[in-house]
């Protein structure tokens, strides 16, 4: 990051997030941010560097030594998918580059000559190991668009997120407290202990066309799958749907999935395609939201949200 | 299509229908063994899935106005 102003001296501004706030696109994570910062205060990084506290000359060496450290330290934490370079919703906000990609992926949807608002839910399953939180699934609960290209593109665009576990634990702590999870996502994914992080709205206007996306960030504990190598602010790269594909009897960890249609399928083996999905939809919500002994709205959103996901 | 006006007076009537169904759930519940409550849940399932995705849906489709909160 400094390494065209080596030959400056350098001081180590150690500044937790906690006394300076970085704005929303940057990350909350709680380890202290390392900034290198040039001589007199220049700006080396993207934030103003301030006079040492003290007031005393600096020590190029000593300090040098210490930059140099800590900006491997800090490298190391980028490499491990740590605090460097992390995306995650902050001050109830979604991360910009989350929300440009919904940008993008609203102008491949309608253009209305008239104001038309379009509203969609997505919950995001967050899974953790030691040392870091990350989204490993997001599904589409709720849509009014009704168009799959633009819906599956925002999902994508929602997938990849991913922040340190402290960070994930602080903001659990400070102002997420944990609530029930809505019953028809819980379901979508078996019966492992959830909780409600927090939910975010951003709207994306694109033309006439205003859509509203609502997400619900849910963490589950005691499920744990292998962490993504995608990152949300790399190249789009086609991200194929978590969503297990199952033809036989649906259980009560797994969305039922009917046969993919091709894109030539004739109306009848649509229809009784589509026929297939609902029973096995109805089972499905069923068994793990009516016995649960939860009803409305959760037994209908859980089977709109089932037959959306295949397609009827 | 149905008609706004027959949409209008078979609604109430639809919906209240679905939520007594839901309300038998409890009561099944609280009188009977689990097995029992399993079998009971899956029958009652299928009219409520049924009664929500053939019936009332199209409804809605046509007539957005006419949805109860609780089915939003």
């Amino acid at each position: 990051m400094a390494s065209h102003k080596k030959n400056r001296p350098i001081r180590v501004d150690r500044t937790p997030k906690s006394r300076k706030s970085h704005g929303p696109q940057k990350s909350s994570c709680a380890t202290p941010r390392f900034l290198i910062c040039g001589h007199k205060g220049r700006r080396v990084s993207n934030v103003t560097c301030q006079k040492s506290p003290r007031g005393k000359k600096n020590k190029p060496a000593y300090l040098g030594a210490l930059g140099l450290t800590l900006a491997a330290v800090y490298t190391f934490m980028a490499a491990l998918g740590g605090c460097g370079g992390t995306t995650w919703p902050t001050h109830g906000k979604l991360p910009d580059g989350v929300v440009a990609r919904l940008h993008e992926c609203g102008k491949k949807g309608p253009t209305p000559l008239t104001k038309v608002n379009f509203d969609l839910t997505y919950t995001l399953h967050v899974a953790e190991d030691d040392r870091e939180a990350w989204v490993d699934e997001v599904m589409l609960i709720n849509s009014t668009l009704n168009i799959p290209e633009v819906e599956s593109c925002m999902a994508d665009a929602l997938r990849g997120m991913r922040t340190p576990l402290e960070a994930l634990a602080l903001r659990q702590h400070k102002g997420f407290d944990p609530v029930p999870v809505a019953p028809h996502s819980r379901a979508l994914l078996g019966q492992a202990q959830a909780i409600q992080l927090m939910e975010l709205m951003v709207l994306i206007g694109v033309g006439y066309a205003l859509y509203t996306v609502y997400v619900h960030v849910i963490v589950d504990k005691g499920r744990s799958k292998p962490k993504p190598t995608t990152v949300i602010d790399a190249p789009a790269e086609p991200v194929v749907t978590a969503m297990p594909m199952a033809t036989v009897a649906p259980t009560a960890t797994t969305v039922p999935m009917v046969t993919v249609a091709p894109t030539t399928v004739p109306a009848v083996e649509e229809r009784d395609r589509c026929k297939k999905a609902k029973d096995d939809c109805i089972k499905y919500c069923a068994k793990s939201v009516l016995e649960k002994g939860i009803h409305e709205p959760e037994f209908s959103r859980c089977l709109r949200a089932c037959m959306a996901k295949n397609g009827c | 299509m149905m008609e706004r006006e027959t949409a209008l007076k078979v609604n109430p009537m639809l919906v209240d229908c679905y939520f007594k169904l839901h309300e038998t759930i409890d009561i099944v519940r609280q009188n009977s063994n689990e097995e029992e409550f399993q079998a009971y849940c899956a029958a009652v399932g299928k009219v409520l899935g049924y009664l929500l995705l053939d019936v009332l849906e199209p409804i809605y489709a046509q007539n957005s106005d006419l949805r109860p909160d609780l089915l939003k």
